[in-house]
């Protein structure tokens, strides 16, 4: 079918003949030559933009963003779409305000019995779509709300204000200056690295993604890369939400509300970054640029004090523009 | 893979096959919805009985369903043809804020200001269906994309003219026109059901309609036997998102108040998917939609007239749509084998 140029075992076509290099540089750094023209724009136009605090702030938002783009794009990579990750962040923050505000459990096991949760929620995304097999993005847009009715049921629709003072003790240490959420961001996206460039693992989800009858014949075991792709994307979306839940000291569910962050900007994040929504491709370490460069945007223009409406309306038009580079990326190579 | 799968050819393939136990299933599955009507019916009206037949409860059911069931109706349509629309919500509240502005904001007549709103509506359709057909992505993503770039186009109305993120419509013939009556029934059940005969008329008895059951069902196969698939996307999404916005404006004028997350009906494609419109395009029967429709305002109604908890509704419709997938999934699954 496809040619993958991310996959590590193929190796990358030559571009055609003649094609104008302006654009291939373009689809292959824009993304860089534009953060730097904003943190430029900003810091020329705000005094307070480039300081080391705001740069620090910047990270800690792009933390929490970041962790659950890395999950949502391993699934992007292995060919799904898993809508669902609203839905996991809105139970795990619930859960966490349950289980250590309520019920007093230890900071320990309470991420451990998020993440058991996160995996539980996994599996049944992996149900849906491997045994009913129904289309991923369809199969997780119904979980998520079943998820969001499950919060509902737990709380009431109330917002639990923790009060206990060890989850942010632990989570919001800064060791080495820096907040723990960068850190683990940064471990994050490591991991996630090693896992796509230089294991097997990486490898099928390429394979899986790029096309799922192919690899399943060439003895990819395709519906476990699929169970393991929705695992480590509930895992990711439970870490993000803990450490949110953390910084905000409360349970981040207002309603049938989740407000930290909203699946477009993931959405966007990652197919900024590169990850095609066609599967195979994609590559997790431009993630981490275009989160910051969603998150520089939001940081500039809150400090900048300019409405909402710009913000939503700049949001959706890079929303737009990314899936228009995504099919632009995908008919040159 | 795809098949063209409408009903004269599935049933055709019953006889051939002639496997009753099958035929059980898929008749089972395929009226799924008029049981669940009948169950939900039953139920609560044995747990009300004085109240869930009244004459104001049967009017207030069909009252709940209008506006979402326009919506739905169109929203059919586009899901025979293959395209699912994540954008109605967002493209209604545009059209519901853009009619608040013209009308209530810089005076101009409703009838124009209401033209004006589903012209803009009208637009954004139209967009959505040049990026499917020009850009070739799948039409979830696009819709989604789209929808939150509109979802942001109303707030920066709403912010650019400095209105209260609540804009309330005061201005005197919204109120009398959208919640007249005729003979004691409200205006909005009429405009229901002759959409729904419009359109019974449209998918089963037209060209139009047959092109968009071979389109949903085998594109490839449509294109080559000369139907214009792109026009015929683009006039499915622009049909879904002028029924938002009429929706939505009916909707306004109802409640005398608009906000840019105004929505009518939060999920067309539960109701329509429940009703037996298949996900993967080319099945789907109007009549069973409408059926779908009344079964969520009757399920609606019926729990808040037990008055639960808020949760349970919203708990209650998450199911709904997983058990509606499962159906489709399955259903799916007999139709191939």
């Amino acid at each position: 079918m496809r040619e993958e140029t991310s996959a590590p075992s193929v190796l990358r076509p030559p571009s055609t003949p003649g094609s104008p290099r302006v654009l291939d540089f373009l689809l292959e750094n824009g993304l860089y030559v534009s953060t730097l023209i904003l943190i430029a724009v900003f810091s020329v136009s705000i005094p307070v933009f480039f300081t080391l605090e705001n740069a620090v702030n910047i990270l800690s938002s792009a933390a929490l963003k970041g962790i659950i783009a890395a999950g949502f794009t391993i699934t992007l990579i292995a060919g799904l779409i898993d809508t669902s990750i609203l839905g996991m962040a809105a139970l795990s923050t619930v859960l966490t305000g349950v289980l250590f505000q309520q019920l007093g459990w230890p900071l320990w096991t309470t991420m451990l019995g998020v993440a058991a949760a996160a995996l539980v929620m996994a599996s049944l995304n992996d149900a849906l779509v491997v045994r009913a097999k129904i289309n991923s993005f369809v199969a997780t847009t119904a979980t998520s709300g079943v998820f969001l009715g499950v919060c509902l049921a737990l709380t009431n629709g109330q917002t639990i204000t923790i009060t206990r003072p060890e989850l942010q003790t632990v989570l919001l240490a800064r060791p080495l200056g820096l907040p723990v959420a960068i850190w683990l961001m940064f471990a994050v996206y490591g991991a996630g690295y090693v896992l796509l460039n230089h294991t097997r693992l990486g490898s099928h989800l390429y394979a899986t993604g790029a096309n799922h009858n192919a690899a399943r014949v060439n003895g990819v075991p395709v519906n476990r890369v699929t169970h393991i792709a929705f695992a480590l994307c509930a895992l990711a979306a439970a870490l993000g939400t803990v450490l949110a839940t953390a910084r905000a000291g409360s349970s981040l569910l207002f309603g049938t509300q989740f407000l930290t962050f909203d699946l477009t900007e993931i959405f966007t994040a990652v197919l900024l970054g590169g990850a095609s929504l066609f599967g195979g491709s994609g590559k997790i370490e431009r993630n981490l640029v275009a989160v910051l460069f969603l998150t520089i945007l939001a940081n500039g223009l809150q400090l900048l004090q300019t409405g909402t409406g710009i913000w939503l309306v700049l949001k959706g038009a890079a929303f737009v523009a990314a899936i228009i580079l995504d099919v632009v990326r995908q008919r040159r190579q | 893979m795809h098949t063209v799968r409408n009903e004269t050819t599935l049933q055709e393939a019953h006889t051939i096959t002639d496997r009753p136990q099958r035929s059980a299933a898929l008749f089972l599955l395929d009226n799924a919805i008029v049981v669940a009507l009948l169950v939900a019916v039953i139920v609560f009206s044995l747990a009300s009985p004085h109240v869930f037949f009244s004459p104001t409860n049967l009017i207030s059911i069909l009252r709940f369903a209008s506006l979402g069931g326009i919506m739905v109706a169109c929203y059919t349509c586009a899901m025979i043809a293959g395209q699912l629309d994540l954008s109605t919500s967002q493209v209604g509240a545009f059209s519901g804020v853009v009619f608040a502005l013209l009308f209530q904001v810089m005076r101009w007549p409703l009838p124009l200001a209401f033209i004006a709103a589903l012209a803009c509506a009208g637009t954004v359709g139209w967009f959505n269906g040049l990026l499917i057909n020009r850009v070739g992505l799948p039409s979830l993503v696009t819709t989604l994309a789209v929808g939150t770039l509109v979802y942001g186009l109303s707030y920066l109305i709403v912010d650019g003219f400095g209105i209260a993120s609540v804009m309330r419509l005061t201005r005197p013939p919204l109120r009398s026109l959208v919640n007249a009556d005729l003979f004691g029934i409200p205006i909005s059940i009429y405009l229901m059901f002759a959409l729904y005969a419009v359109v019974y008329l449209l998918l089963n008895h037209t060209r139009f309609g047959a092109h968009l059951y071979a389109v949903g069902g085998n594109p490839q196969a449509a294109r080559l036997n000369g139907i214009r698939v792109p026009q015929m996307i683009s006039t499915v999404l622009v049909m879904t998102a002028l029924a938002a916005g009429v929706a939505t404006v009916l909707l306004a004028g109802r409640q005398l108040a608009v906000t840019p997350t105004t929505t009518v009906l939060a999920s067309p494609l539960v109701a329509a998917l429940f009703a037996g419109v298949s996900l993967s395009g080319g099945v789907g029967r109007i009549e069973r939609t409408l059926i779908g429709v009344l079964f969520f305002s009757v399920l609606g109604i019926g729990l808040s007239i037990l008055s639960l908890p808020p949760f349970v509704r919203f708990t209650v419709e998450g199911l709904a749509f997983l058990l509606a997938l499962l159906t489709d999934s399955i259903r799916t699954h007999l139709e191939q084998r």
